[in-house]
C-alpha cells in the first residue's frame, strides 16, 4: 500500500506520532501543574482553584467556571510574536474552556472558577491539542473533580496524504488540519475543528487514526500521573530505610504535630516538591551550601544546633528543602506515609505491575 | 510588607514573627545563612525556535528567558547602533495572585529593572549589531517569563535574560545592491562582561540576601544592584520600609563582593554547554 509507505518530512510513517512526554507536579506555586513536549512543542500548564472567581460577575451562581488561558511565549515561533493576545489565542482559550467545562464537574464549587493557564515555550504544529493534553494532566494533578482525562490530536492531509500529528512544516503547506479532543473514558468528543479539503473517506480514515492516537496519549497521561506518586512512594521508602538507622526520631514526631496544627496547607506543595526537577541535585546542593556556611558563618553553624528549628522550617517552607535534605525526607516521611495508606497502598499491587517504560 | 498586588501573598503575623525570630539566631527558613544564595542551575538552548533560551533556577525559582531577533530601523539619535528591549510577563503561571492582562506596576518595575542591567552594563556592544548605518540594524528582543516565582525574581530575571543572551547566535547576513539578506547560518553574539544583580531584603533590622517568596513577604524593604567585573551599573530600591545611609553602604560593599561569587558560578554554568 502507497499509504504505508509513504514518509513524511521528518521521517515518520503516516500513522506515526512525534515522541510525546508528559510530567505532571513541575510547578511549586501552582495548584497543579503539566509540561508536555510533542515533537518540538513545549507546553507549561497551571491550575489555580477552584478560587473566587475575578471579576465577580462573571462567576455563575450555579457552577464553577474553567477559566483557559492559551497564550505563546514570543520566542516559541520562527518570527517575534507579539506578547499581546492575538485573536487566535483568544479562539483557542475559549474552545479549550468549553471543552474541559464538559469533563470538570463544576457544579461542585458554584461561584468560583477554576483557572488554568497554557503557555506555549515552542509551538510547532498542533499546539492546541498539546496545549489540551497539559491541561487535562494539570486539572488532575490539582485533584479537580473530572469525569474523565481529555487527550487531543490533530491529524491532517500533508501531499494528499492523511498524516497523524501534523508538524508545523506540514500544517502549513499542507491541504487540511484537524485537531480533535476525545476522552476515551467517555466516548465524547470535546473539541473539534477543521479546515482543508478533506473528502468523507479522507475524514473517515483521519477521525479513527486520532481516535486511536488518543487512547494512546491517554494511557502516557495516567502514566504521567502514576508516576508521581510513584516518585512519592520511593521517597518514602528511602527514608523509611534512613529512618531504621536514625536513634532520635522522637523530636520529629513532637515537633510534627504542632506543624500540623499550625499550618498544614503546605504539605500539597510539598508533595509536588519531590518530583521537581532539582530533586535529584540534593547532594551538590548540600554540598555547596555547607561550604559557603564553613567559609562565612562558622560561629553560626556550630552554636545554634536544635533540631527542632531545622524540623520547624523545613516544614513551613516548600522552598530550599534541598539543602537540608536528609532532615526533610525523615521529617516529611510521617505525612506522607499517611498519604500513603490513604492514597496508595490500593494502588500499590496494581503498580508493581505497571510497566514503567519511557518513551 | 512590600506590596506585589492588590492580591499579594499573605503570611500570618506568626510566620513573620517566627522568620525574624530565625534571623535573631542568625538563620533563615531553609537553613540559609543570612547572605547565602539558593542554588544556581542554568539550562540554556531549549528553544530550538529562539536564537537565546535560557531556564535558571534559583533555589526553586524559575525563570524562563528567549531572545528574537529581528532587523529595523536604527533610532535617528543613534544611526550605529542596534537596539536592544528586554521585557518581563508575571502571569499565573508564576503565582497564584498574579493576573494576565495588561502589565501591572510590578511587572513594569520588573521589567525595567532587568532591561537596565543588562543595557547599562554594555555587555552587548550595539555597535556591533549594526548592519547599514541609519538604514538597517538588529532588534533584539529579549522576553523574560518567571515560571515559578519563589521569591527574589529580580536576580533570577537578571540571570535569566544574561544567560539567554550570551547563548544568543545571530544570524549572518549578505548583501546585494542594497538588498539585504539573512542567512541561516549564525554567528555567536560577543559578550563584553557578565553582569549580576544582588537584591538584599530588609526584615526588621536584619538584612537577608535571595529571600524566598514568604521572606519577601515578611519584608519591609528591598534594593537591588546591578554589578560588573568593575562598576555598579544599576541600582533600585522597593517597598515601604528604608535603608539607613550606612546601611546602604555596607550592602554595596557586601553585595560587590557577592557578586563576584555568583558571577563564577554563571560562568561554570554556561561552559558546561
Amino acid at each position: 500500500m502507497s499509504e504505508n509507505e509513504f514518509i513524511r518530512p521528518d521521517g515518520r510513517k503516516t500513522d506515526e506520532l512525534r515522541n510525546i512526554k508528559i510530567e505532571v507536579g513541575v510547578l511549586e506555586r501552582a495548584d497543579g501543574s503539566a509540561r508536555v513536549e510533542l515533537g518540538k512543542n513545549i507546553v507549561l500548564a497551571s491550575v489555580n482553584g477552584p478560587r473566587e472567581m475575578h471579576p465577580k460577575h462573571a462567576s455563575l451562581s450555579q457552577k464553577a467556571v474553567v477559566r483557559i488561558a492559551y497564550r505563546m511565549m514570543p520566542f516559541s515561533v520562527e518570527y517575534r510574536k507579539n506578547p499581546f493576545p492575538s485573536r487566535r489565542e483568544k479562539e483557542i482559550s475559549k474552545v479549550l474552556s468549553e471543552a474541559f467545562e464538559s469533563v470538570v464537574l463544576t457544579k461542585l464549587y458554584p461561584r468560583s472558577v477554576v483557572d488554568v493557564f497554557v503557555q506555549m515555550i515552542q509551538s510547532d504544529g498542533g499546539s492546541r491539542t498539546a496545549a489540551a493534553i497539559a491541561t487535562s494532566a494539570a486539572l488532575a494533578d490539582a485533584g479537580i473533580p473530572m469525569r474523565g482525562l481529555i487527550a487531543g490530536i490533530a491529524s491532517g492531509l500533508y501531499e494528499d496524504h492523511v498524516c497523524l500529528d501534523l508538524s508545523g512544516i506540514e500544517d502549513n503547506v499542507g491541504t487540511g488540519d484537524m485537531p480533535l479532543l476525545y476522552s476515551p473514558q467517555l466516548d465524547e468528543v470535546s473539541l473539534f475543528q477543521l479546515d482543508g479539503l478533506f473528502t468523507p473517506e479522507q475524514f473517515k480514515t483521519a477521525f479513527n487514526k486520532s481516535i486511536e492516537a488518543i487512547k494512546i496519549i491517554e494511557e502516557k497521561q495516567r502514566e504521567a500521573l502514576k508516576q508521581k506518586y510513584i516518585a512519592i512512594r520511593d521517597q518514602i521508602q528511602e527514608s523509611d530505610d534512613e529512618e531504621d538507622e536514625e536513634t532520635d526520631s522522637e523530636i520529629t514526631s513532637e515537633t510534627d504535630s504542632y506543624y500540623e496544627s499550625t499550618d498544614s496547607s503546605d504539605s500539597q506543595s510539598e508533595a509536588a516538591n519531590f518530583e521537581s526537577a532539582d530533586s535529584g541535585d540534593s547532594s551538590l546542593d548540600q554540598e555547596t551550601s555547607s561550604e559557603s556556611t564553613n567559609e562565612e558563618h562558622s560561629t553560626t553553624s556550630e552554636s545554634v544546633e536544635p533540631h527542632e528549628l531545622i524540623d520547624y522550617e523545613v516544614r513551613k517552607t516548600a522552598e530550599g528543602t534541598d539543602s537540608e535534605s536528609d532532615s526533610d525526607s525523615e521529617v516529611s516521611d510521617e505525612e506522607e506515609e499517611k498519604k500513603k495508606r490513604s492514597s496508595l497502598t490500593e494502588r500499590d499491587l496494581e503498580l508493581q505491575d505497571l510497566e514503567l517504560g519511557d518513551d | 510588607m512590600i506590596k506585589m498586588n492588590e492580591r499579594q501573598v499573605i503570611t500570618s503575623t506568626v510566620e513573620r514573627s517566627y522568620i525574624t525570630s530565625l534571623l535573631e539566631a542568625n538563620r533563615r527558613l531553609d537553613g540559609r545563612t543570612l547572605d547565602e544564595y539558593r542554588d544556581i542551575k542554568i539550562e540554556t538552548g531549549f528553544v530550538e525556535k529562539a536564537e537565546g533560551s535560557a531556564l535558571v533556577h534559583l533555589g526553586n525559582t524559575k525563570v524562563i528567558a528567549g531572545v528574537k531577533i529581528t532587523t529595523g530601523t536604527p533610532y535617528s539619535d543613534y544611526p550605529n547602533r542596534g537596539t536592544l528591549i528586554v521585557s518581563a510577563e508575571l502571569n499565573p503561571t508564576a503565582a497564584p495572585h498574579y493576573r494576565s492582562g495588561p502589565p501591572s506596576d510590578e511587572t513594569i518595575e520588573l521589567a525595567r529593572i532587568t532591561d537596565r542591567i543588562i543595557r547599562e552594563s554594555d555587555c552587548i556592544d550595539l555597535e556591533d549589531l549594526c548592519i547599514i548605518e541609519g538604514k538597517l540594524v538588529y532588534n533584539i528582543f529579549v522576553d523574560i517569563y518567571p515560571i515559578d516565582d519563589n521569591g527574589n525574581l529580580f536576580d533570577a530575571c537578571a540571570l535569566a535574560a544574561y544567560a539567554a543572551l550570551a547563548t544568543t547566535n545571530i544570524p549572518e547576513y549578505t548583501i546585494n545592491e542594497e538588498e539585504v539578506e539573512l542567512l541561516e547560518t549564525k554567528q555567536p553574539i560577543k559578550m563584553k562582561n557578565i553582569p549580576i544583580s544582588i537584591t538584599t531584603y530588609k526584615i526588621g533590622s536584619y538584612t537577608i540576601n535571595d529571600a524566598s517568596y514568604k521572606e519577601e513577604a515578611a519584608s519591609q524593604a528591598r534594593i537591588t544592584f546591578g554589578f560588573t567585573e568593575n562598576h555598579i551599573v544599576s541600582g533600585q530600591k522597593g517597598g515601604e520600609g528604608v535603608f539607613s545611609s550606612s546601611e546602604i553602604l555596607e550592602i554595596v560593599d557586601k553585595n560587590f563582593n557577592k557578586a563576584k561569587d555568583i558571577r563564577e558560578i554563571v560562568k561554570v554554568q554556561l561552559n558546561k554547554h
